[in-house]
């Protein structure tokens, strides 16, 4: 009938990492974070009856960034919002993760100029680039979706703090996109 | 202030007044209460919260529950896009005048193209058929933006499902949309001149069923709203 | 004034194969015009006259182009004109200040403009005013129309004019510690070179030469 009846004798083995992910997955609650024109592709998402975010649970939208999991920035963050971006995402508690939304929110998108922030990822650490101005309701869900697939995979304890020593590394000495060398310097239509 | 009541003694503590309520007696609590000094709260509603979709910052000034005084703080959304205009074509600025307000994009593009062409001196050389695709456009953009609009301003009250029917009648539009400049939203469709491309084909029968099946729909929208009455308490002769 | 400029944007030192190279822009004159103005406008003029004695001491210039009406007005006199807009002419509305940064008109390079809306007569006209960077002092006109404050508030951040009269003249779009007023003419776009894939796109303002 249901998975009660696969188990041999009733009984599921996992581990604390896979339950824990599966459960984090499952109800994240976003913050609202909807800045600009994004905000009204993130509304479609989460009220359209044609794009429905509650397919995941996660049509409660938290306003308190203290019950929220997830902000997704959703616009173009200017100058005098920045601090305010920083305060919010301060304000939420671990586990956390950040979906940048739309080409502003990653890198600044169209608008290269002194009023808005070249990409969030100068104030809060990102774990989803989605590009698109404004990305269609279906690409933030696919973004959701890789993001679920992030959460579930998370290591915990040990592990995490080994993974998390291996990227900073990494990080620490990685080389700047224009040496890596593999690129034929042909400029973008490489 | 502490005459003897039957319902609500009060003593005095170390720790200010203590009231003892015994049930019944919520009329002489308040005004006991009420004879204490006003406080006159200030509350910030800081640029990131729930209720207004975009950025504004509120300071509110409160009396209870009554709002006294409020002083705004904008700015949130400053994005130079007119200084990020003056490096860049004509044409091309069709595509930063569509995000100033990016509900109604259609609007910003005419306004913008109105003036262009102005300038230029073609206001009379402008296809009546472009004209008309224009004002057609606006007025699918005035629907889609209203039901934002509609949806919303329900939210805030407290009504979910008018939310849900007024996106439905979005995506319609949209969709519509979509068909007609290849983009949901920030299409800039409009462009000094003209449009940039005319209608596809058989795009009026397309229309006239979204019509008919719009004028239904918000039937029943009016339904849900205009027969509620918390709906029309919280908007009938307020302000 | 200025004379014609030819050529447009396009890289300079290689071939040119935007063709706006050969582009000629003939420049604007900023004489005044001459009566009769057509439609409305000689209606406004002469009400204004009618009503304001010092009209020619205070109005240097009435520009009819392209069917609007500018009236540019010296700064010293601009709230008696307005106050006469507003109650003699009727122009119940202004929608606003706008700020003109010309840095090439030096003694008049900041401008501020305030169309005006009479809706009773169904009327737009602008006003004008200019006034030099090194003492960019414009009197305020909220006690006219008491809409204008968040607009001059605008103008202070963007292009630096002052409002004396104002109450409560601070930045409104920029940070309140902000440097600099952003859309002057000489104000950088700020821009950031944009890396993608081993090679560097220039910021929009380095990115082409504007003649």
């Amino acid at each position: 009938m249901g998975l009660e009846d696969k188990l041999p004798s009733g009984v599921l083995l996992s581990t604390v990492e896979g339950l824990a992910g599966y459960m984090r997955k499952s109800s994240v609650w976003p913050a609202t974070f909807g800045l600009a024109c994004c905000a009204i592709e993130m509304m479609a998402l989460g009220s359209a009856p044609k794009h429905d975010i509650s397919r995941f649970g996660m049509e409660r939208f938290s306003a308190s960034p203290r019950q929220a999991d997830l902000m997704i920035v959703a616009g173009r963050v200017s100058q005098k919002m920045a601090p305010v971006l920083r305060q919010i995402y301060d304000q939420m508690t671990a586990p956390k993760w950040v979906i940048s939304m739309g080409a502003c929110a990653s890198s600044g998108g169209m608008f290269n100029n002194y009023a808005i922030v070249q990409g969030v990822d100068h104030i809060v650490p990102v774990d989803i680039y989605l590009p698109g101005c404004p990305p269609r309701p279906e690409q933030l869900m696919d973004a959701i979706i890789k993001l679920h697939a992030l959460i579930s995979d998370t290591k915990l304890g040990p592990n995490r703090e080994a993974i998390i020593k291996e990227v900073e590394l990494a990080a620490m000495n990685a080389l700047p996109t224009h040496q890596l060398g593999n690129f034929d310097k042909k400029g973008l239509l490489a | 202030m502490t005459t003897f009541d039957p319902y609500a003694s009060s003593r005095e503590t170390t720790e200010g007044t203590v009231f003892s309520v015994t049930g019944g007696d919520w009329d002489s609590l308040v005004s006991e209460i009420g004879e204490s000094k006003e406080e006159r709260i200030i509350v910030n509603m800081g640029p990131q919260h729930p209720s207004t979709h975009g950025v504004l910052r509120l300071v509110l000034e409160l009396e209870g529950e009554t709002v006294t005084e409020v002083r705004t703080g904008i700015g949130y959304l400053h994005t130079g896009i007119e200084k990020n205009i003056e490096f860049r074509n004509w044409t091309q600025a069709v595509t930063f005048v569509t995000r100033m307000d990016y509900l109604s994009p259609i609007f910003n593009e005419t306004a913008y193209c109105l003036a262009v062409e102005k300038l230029l001196g073609i206001t009379n050389d402008i296809p009546e058929r472009a004209s008309v695709i224009r004002v057609l456009m606006m007025e699918l953009n005035r629907i889609s933006s209203h039901m934002v609009a509609l949806g919303t301003g329900a939210l805030e009250l407290g009504a979910m499902a008018p939310m849900f029917f007024a996106f439905r009648e979005r995506e319609m539009v949209l969709d519509a949309f979509e068909e007609i400049s290849g983009l949901r939203m920030n299409m800039a469709y409009v462009r000094p001149g003209g449009v940039s491309q005319d209608l596809p084909a058989g795009m009026n029968l397309k229309l006239r069923e979204l019509v008919k099946t719009l004028r239904k729909n918000f039937k029943d929208n009016a339904t849900l709203l205009i027969g509620n009455t918390i709906w029309m308490k919280r908007t009938e002769g307020i302000g | 004034m200025t004379q014609d400029q030819s050529g447009m944007f396009g890289a300079a030192g290689t071939g040119d194969t935007s063709g706006y190279g050969g582009l000629v822009r003939q420049s604007v004159s900023f004489g005044s015009t001459e009566r009769p103005y057509g439609s409305y406008f000689d209606e406004v003029a002469d009400d204004l006259e009618r009503a304001y004695p010092d009209f020619s001491d205070a109005i240097t210039r009435v520009v009819v182009d392209r069917g609007e009406l500018t009236l540019h007005v010296k700064k010293e006199r601009l709230v008696e004109v307005a106050s006469i807009l507003r109650d003699k002419l009727k122009f119940e509305m202004c929608m606003g200040v706008s700020g003109v940064h010309y840095p090439d008109r030096t003694g008049a390079e900041l401008v501020a403009l305030y169309p005006l809306l009479s809706m009773t007569k169904n009327q737009r006209i602008r006003l004008e005013v200019a006034t030099s960077e090194l003492d960019p002092h414009i009197p305020s006109l909220v006690e006219v129309w008491a809409g204008n404050n968040w607009h001059e508030r605008e103008v202070f951040d963007m292009f630096g004019i002052i409002f004396d009269g104002h109450p409560g003249l601070t930045r409104i779009l920029m940070p309140d510690d902000w440097d600099g007023h952003p859309q002057r003419k000489d104000y950088p776009l700020g821009g950031i070179a944009v890396e993608y894939k081993g090679a560097t796109t220039p910021a929009p303002s380095n990115r082409r030469s504007y003649r």
